[in-house]
């Protein structure tokens, strides 16, 4: 009899051990986001899908300087007078959420910006992209004289909206490529006010700190939401490439680019420089990141 | 929570959009250079770069008839003239026209260019 019990003892013991193996096999084993897919939220002039730790404040000086066409009599550009800089502040005040706010020198345009990151790529392919929204409001500051006869203050508003897309394929290389939409509320006879645009961009990381960047923003040229029978004012492409330091605390990027805006509507929009006639130009972006 | 507070900010953006051009009336007096065109080039800052030594063409008010006249002005296409194209206020330009500052100088070329 004691034998017996003995047996049935071990047998329950055997059995629940087993149980308890099955049930640590059965649950699934967390998927982690990847890590950085990208070192910063900005790439020259796209968003990323990345966005910082949650709490993160981020202050941005973005400057673009002249085109290069005069060559040495302005120092490739470097002592132009058209130089353009944007001071901008982003908050995450919760993970994947991001709130902006910056000015530029270009037609004093004020930006309120949004961006979220619905999906983070997953280390185990759970979730093989990620993907993020953006959109911005911009309120041009110039004064009423720019906006013609009849102003209004609605006169000034622009808006940009843009789904990405985006994958980390290796630990040195990341791609993505969006689409997006641009509204200005006024603009002169012979432009649109709409604009659907497309662009791929990437980053190839060369160090633990340094990447390789480069950009390609298409404006299209979509008859069915022209308001005109030719694309005679059609922004040009926008081709980017540079050089990303990442530090715990900063980003630097030293680039070269052909748009000259430093609002994605702007450049969507306005662009005249064709990459193609040698229209490139030199430009950085210097942030600082604090966690609180 | 989130995604209500955004599709309410990207409906405010879509609901306030708008369809507008840029118009102004068309200059009805004839066109002084003295007293319409050059004051432009000083309001405007055009002569922070282009002054006496600076980038071409000097835009001061003794020399700028002389440099915009005949090189800058196109008598055939008015709308072609460097003049009124290069500060236009869709341009990259750093410093541009309002719409009714072009209108004037397209105006004033339209009317012969002339050192009135």
């Amino acid at each position: 009899m004691k034998k017996n019990l003995l047996i049935l003892s071990l047998i329950c013991v055997f059995s629940l051990a087993l149980f308890a193996q099955e049930e640590q096999a059965a649950a699934p084993e967390k998927d982690r986001p990847v890590r950085a897919p990208f070192e910063s939220g900005l790439l020259i002039d796209n968003q990323t899908t990345f966005i910082s730790g949650a709490k993160t404040l981020e202050f941005d000086i973005q400057h673009k300087f002249g085109t290069m066409d005069n060559g040495f009599s302005d120092l490739f550009g470097l002592y132009a007078p058209g130089a353009n800089i944007r001071m901008a502040l982003n908050y995450v005040p919760m993970k994947n959420l991001q709130v902006g706010y910056g000015i530029s020198k270009t037609n004093m345009y004020s930006d309120l910006s949004v961006k979220y990151t619905i999906f983070e790529q997953t280390r185990k392919n759970t979730i093989p992209v990620a993907v993020a929204v953006f959109a911005n409001m911009a309120i041009d500051g110039r004064s009423e004289d720019a906006f013609g006869d009849n102003y209004q203050f609605s006169n000034r508003m622009s808006y940009f909206s843009q789904l990405i897309i985006g994958r980390k394929f290796s630990e040195a290389i990341s791609l993505q490529a969006n689409v997006s939409f641009t509204h200005y509320n006024k603009v002169q006879p012979e432009y649109d006010h709409d604009k659907i645009s497309a662009g791929l961009n990437g980053r190839v990381k060369i160090s633990p700190q340094s990447s390789i960047l480069i950009q390609y923003d298409i404006p299209m040229k979509i008859k069915s939401i022209s308001e005109h029978t030719h694309f005679d004012n059609a922004a040009e492409h926008n081709l980017g490439f540079g050089w990303e330091i990442r530090t715990r605390t900063h980003f630097f990027q030293i680039y070269m680019g052909s748009a000259d805006g430093l609002i994605p509507q702007h450049n969507a929009m306005y662009n005249t420089n064709d990459w193609t006639d040698g229209d490139l130009m030199f430009g950085f972006t210097i942030a600082r990141l604090w966690s609180f | 929570m989130l995604f209500s507070t955004l599709i309410l900010i990207f409906a405010a953006a879509l609901t306030s959009c708008e369809y507008e051009f840029v118009e102004v009336a068309e200059p009805t007096e004839p066109m002084s250079f003295a007293a319409d065109i050059l004051p432009i080039f000083s309001q405007n800052g055009c002569v922070t770069c282009h002054k006496t030594g600076g980038t071409s063409p000097d835009l001061t008010a003794d020399k700028a008839y002389n440099a915009i006249y005949p090189a800058l002005v196109n008598l055939t296409t008015p709308e072609q003239s460097i003049i009124y194209v290069k500060p236009a206020p869709s341009s990259s330009h750093a410093v541009k026209y309002t719409p009714a500052q072009a209108s004037q100088v397209l105006a004033w070329i339209k009317e012969g260019a002339l050192n009135n």
